[in-house]
């Protein structure tokens, strides 16, 4: 269908008269030009296109007049085909001759012809009644030689864009299609429309594309793959994305825009979309407000169109916020949404029944998100009409930190706030109907995340502890994906967006794994076994203890920076060093509670203890079915040897429990002679006590005599 | 494997890493509906001396591997800091000592707790010098003697009032909750919001803030409303059962005192946390040291109601 729009009398007079080079001229203006640098540029020629490059404003007229000056440079019976002037013409131009004709009027033609097999067949067939019906030339075949020139004209312009000009005039989403040759090209223009491009701004949302992040084409392509039937794309986005021939196309120009999304770019426009945040200030007061983000290329003191009609006049004294959003802080507002529109850009508040906020510190309070992340910690605001049906599952699933906070009520009527909801994993029971956004997700993407990883960052996990699978759910329906280890293959079960790889059957052994989802996402993770014996040697803090001289703990510091001093006691895990320690007795000994009497000598003559009678084990060792073989006895000396008397031979046995040699004696006779007795008639004495026993013998000798 | 056993043998592997990677980890490795969450289980790993935490910086770092006796527990030592999954091979397959014997015991909510039974006094240091671990006697006690008061916990403290422009909580020592409030001017116990996590000050009567953590608060914060009643003592046969309020943790080593002198992790009985074989010596140490009259009871447990 053609249209038409008013024309001057100016612009009649441009009428018709266009040449070659004014079309080309025109076309690349339009197409091609420092505007669209490094931006992906589909080569859309179509009417409402035309309307605004040719000055009749007549989309008939500009394809009659485009048509005109490609017929006017055939080579019609050249027996290198039709277009071979313009093939030769444009070989030199790919190489840099400016001079040189382009071929961008034939191939304007080609892709307008493509556009207008609108809801016809795909087929070469179609495409040739309007290609030869635009240059008024038998419909029975195409022209003579376009099998051999066209192919290589959009390989020229191709050439041109990406390697003559590294696209600084765009960057080229042509594609060779080994289903279509001849008309593949033409067709890869006009599938993707300008409103399909406008949408990838929602799809970067819906991924939680952060500006900057690389993000490869093919993984872009399956994530919108999964995204985009839902989302109200053209006809010709969704053939496009169903035709594996089309995916390098579509990869080049999701990557392309990806490239240059900063959040607020409405792709293959120059307009702009900026998401007004929610935000909760808690202190001092609890407030509601709403934030406008301030993105590149917005104007500082916009005059923007608010809902209820008013031209209202914003400001902003940062460079990364306005002052303030003229809408109205209540229930409705956040229930419904709202817009303001500005020139070249809009403000948009997403309504909903559930906003799910995050701590923004750049905005001072908790701002608004796309959704729950799992293990953070989130405030949920919801509406009054959803509170008893939600309330459940957010107390349920939010951890046992999560509280309502009840002063919103005053601020906020018909609104309830759930404060520090954190969601640790996925739940068992999913949220309620339209609380999509209360699900955790990992950025909505394929990661594998938890595990036992070996180093920061994963790659290498501990056997036994391979990470989990996340997967996003599109349409309510889990990612496929499959698992290569050691060259098998296994498909993965597909329920939920929570896949415990840890669970499979049979276990992942050690080696390097593979998963491969949606055809072009692969992530891989080795598992590797134990073989440390102790811990890899690291800075461990202490704690630290300075100690008075008269043994008072004076100050504690926990386990943190700082060296100690050497006057100061450590403590690392159960062990204490350093300093002196007061008021710890000497090690117990351990006496086997079937001897029937027990006595222990220290190194000095006269230090001797008889054991008294063992308490009962202890219940908790009962409990834990431990034996309570031997008793404890600490004496008040350090012990060396523990004489214990049996009732069956040998009757008294003697061992050592440390190697001190015999010392000074005590100043107490008496005690010295029982203490010289009690190394006497003894049946057994450990062979390896033997030399250290004598040395005690030799000293209760000498003292008996 | 529990999960616990599970993290501590992934954290010796590591030997240390960020609260976010033990936070991560956790999550994995923990089964869903677990009431008990990161924070609490590394807490009761550093308890149990397998860890030590660095909270300012938030991180967290393996224990080296220490083997003691514990206190009239029949001759058992206890193996604790790190264990890796090769050392647990080890001495599960590996150990050929005529006089001892490595149990390990599962616990709820902790990692097992290795119990080395022994045939003879030197069969511990024997044992040690095989892993090429130190040997320690009497860790509790040593312990209990270090323990440093409320106030020599605070000497180091001293801090500027915390910030409450996100958010500001107060602790309500009676119910154990964390209101929002609008002001932070009078003494107490606030947790301020930072984002990543939440700061803790406590604010003296003279309206000095300390920078604390919650152990150290919520102690400092019931000695200055007058409540020296927590802390309760149940003898048993042989030492006996220190019960330590839930919503009041011990700080980290007053609590590791306790728990070493079993090796286990406390016991929940109610609102108490129970540890086991204590002696009186060790309870009244930590009981005085956190501004405490060590209540005596017949029957701790039934505490748990009251």
């Amino acid at each position: 269908m053609l249209r038409y729009a008013p024309v001057g009398a100016q612009a009649l007079l441009m009428m018709r008269t266009w040449s070659y080079r004014d079309w080309s001229t025109a076309l690349r203006n339009h197409y091609f030009s420092a505007r669209s640098a490094g931006e992906p540029v589909l080569f859309l020629v179509d009417e409402d296109h035309l309307l605004e490059i040719h000055p009749s404003r007549s989309a008939s007229e500009a394809a009659a007049s485009l048509a005109e000056v490609v017929r006017g440079r055939m080579d019609f019976g050249h027996p290198n085909g039709e277009f071979h002037r313009v093939e030769r013409d444009a070989r030199r131009w790919r190489h840099g001759d400016s001079a040189a004709p382009d071929p961008l009027p034939l191939l304007a033609l080609c892709v307008l012809a493509a556009s207008w097999m609108g809801s016809g067949t795909v087929s070469t067939a179609n495409y040739r009644e309007h290609f030869c019906g635009l240059l008024d030339l038998p419909k029975t075949t195409l022209p003579p030689g376009y099998g051999l020139s066209v192919p290589q004209l959009w390989q020229y312009l191709h050439e041109w864009l990406e390697d003559l000009h590294g696209g600084s005039y765009g960057r080229s989403t042509i594609v060779k299609s080994a289903a279509q040759p001849w008309i593949g090209y033409a067709l890869s223009q006009t599938l993707f429309l300008s409103a399909d491009v406008a949408r990838l701004a929602d799809f970067f949302e819906s991924i939680e594309l952060a500006p900057g992040e690389d993000v490869d084409g093919p993984e872009l392509l399956a994530y919108f793959r999964a995204w985009a039937p839902s989302h109200g794309l053209s006809k010709g986005a969704r053939y496009m994305m169903d035709s594996d021939d089309h995916a390098p196309g579509l990869e080049r120009i999701l990557s392309g825009h990806a490239r240059r999304w900063d959040g607020t770019r409405v792709p293959g426009s120059g307009e702009r979309r900026s998401v007004i945040r929610v935000v909760v200030d808690p202190y001092p007061r609890l407030q509601v407000a709403l934030a406008a983000p301030r993105g590149e290329g917005l104007p500082e003191s916009p005059e923007v169109l608010a809902p209820d009609g008013r031209r209202v006049r914003m400001s902003s004294t940062s460079s990364h916020w306005y002052d303030s959003v003229p809408l109205p802080v209540e229930a409705g507002t956040l229930r419904h949404g709202a817009s303001l529109q500005g020139a070249g850009f809009s403000l948009i508040l997403r309504g909903g029944e559930v906003h799910v906020l995050r701590l923004d510190p750049q905005l001072g309070g908790w701002g608004s998100v796309p959704s729950v992340l799992v293990g953070e910690r989130h405030w949920v605001l919801l509406a009054d009409e959803v509170w008893e049906r939600v309330r459940g599952w957010l107390f349920e699933h939010g951890g046992s930190e999560c509280q309502e906070d009840e002063r919103l009520a005053r601020v906020l009527p018909r609104w309830h706030l759930v404060r520090d909801v954190v969601i640790e994993r996925p739940p068992a029971t999913p949220p309620p109907a339209g609380m999509a956004c209360l699900s955790p997700s990992i950025q909505h993407r394929v990661a594998l995340k938890g595990g036992l990883p070996l180093q920061r960052g994963g790659g290498a996990y501990l056997v036994g502890g391979p990470p989990d699978l996340w997967r996003p759910m599109i349409d309510e329906e889990t990612i496929p994906a499959r698992l290569v280890s050691n060259g098998q293959e296994r498909d993965l079960p597909g329920e939920g967006l929570h896949l415990r790889l840890a669970d499979l059957d049979p276990p992942l052994g050690h080696g390097e794994h593979v998963i491969q989802a949606l055809g072009a996402l692969r992530r891989s993770l080795t598992l590797v076994p134990s073989t440390r014996l102790k811990p890899p040697t690291v800075d461990r803090p202490e704690h630290r203890l300075a100690i008075t001289t008269t043994g008072q703990v004076e100050s504690h510091q926990p386990p943190g920076v700082g060296l100690a001093t050497p006057e100061e006691v450590r403590v690392s895990g159960a062990r204490v060093l350093g300093g002196a320690v007061a008021g710890v007795p000497p090690q117990p000994v351990l006496i086997n509670r079937r001897a029937r009497y027990a006595v222990v000598l220290g190194s000095r003559p006269g230090e001797r203890e008889g054991v008294p009678s063992r308490p009962p084990a202890p219940s908790w060792m009962a409990d834990l079915g431990l034996s309570d073989r031997f008793a404890d006895f600490s004496p008040s000396f350090e012990p060396v040897w523990v004489i214990e008397t049996w009732a069956d031979a040998p009757r008294r046995r003697a061992r050592a429990v440390s190697g001190q040699k015999p010392e000074a004696a005590v100043d107490d006779l008496d005690a010295v002679a029982a203490w010289a007795e009690e190394l006497s008639e003894i049946d057994r004495v450990r062979a390896r006590d033997e030399e250290l026993w004598q040395q005690y013998v030799a000293v209760a000798e000498e003292i008996g005599t | 494997m529990t999960s616990e056993e599970l993290l501590l043998q992934w954290a010796s592997e590591r030997g240390g890493g960020t609260w976010s990677e033990w936070k991560d980890v956790f999550r994995w490795a923990t089964p869903a509906g677990r009431p008990f969450g990161p924070s609490l289980a590394l807490r009761t790993f550093s308890m149990l001396g397998h860890v030590e935490i660095d909270w300012e910086a938030s991180r967290w770092t393996v224990a080296p591997p220490v083997l003691t006796l514990l206190p009239d527990a029949g001759g058992h030592g206890l193996l604790t800091g790190a264990r890796t999954g090769a050392l647990r091979k080890r001495l599960d397959h590996e150990l050929d000592h005529p006089d001892v014997l490595a149990h390990f015991v599962a616990q709820a909510d902790a990692p097992d707790a290795c119990l080395v039974g022994t045939g003879s006094g030197t069969a511990l240091q024997e044992l040690a010098d095989w892993l090429e671990v130190p040997y320690e006697h009497s860790l509790g006690r040593r312990l209990a003697a270090l323990l440093p008061d409320l106030d020599a916990m605070l000497v180091h403290r001293r801090s500027t009032p915390g910030i409450p422009d996100l958010g500001v909580e107060m602790f309500d020592a009676e119910s154990g909750r964390w209101p929002p409030v609008e002001e932070d001017a009078r003494p107490g116990l606030y947790r301020y919001e930072r984002g990543w996590r939440k700061e803790l000050r406590w604010k003296d009567d003279d309206g000095q803030p300390y920078h604390v953590d919650m152990a150290l608060g919520a102690w400092c914060e019931l000695r200055r409303l007058g409540r020296r009643s927590e802390i309760k003592w149940e003898p048993e046969s042989v030492h006996g059962l220190l019960g330590v309020p839930v919503r009041f943790p011990a700080p980290a080593l007053h609590a590791r005192a306790a728990a070493m002198c079993s090796g286990l992790a406390p016991t929940r009985e109610g609102r108490m946390l129970m540890y086991r074989n204590v002696p009186e010596d060790v309870a009244a140490a930590v009981a005085s040291s956190l501004s405490q009259e060590l209540v005596l009871v017949d029957a701790v447990r039934s505490e748990g109601v009251s």
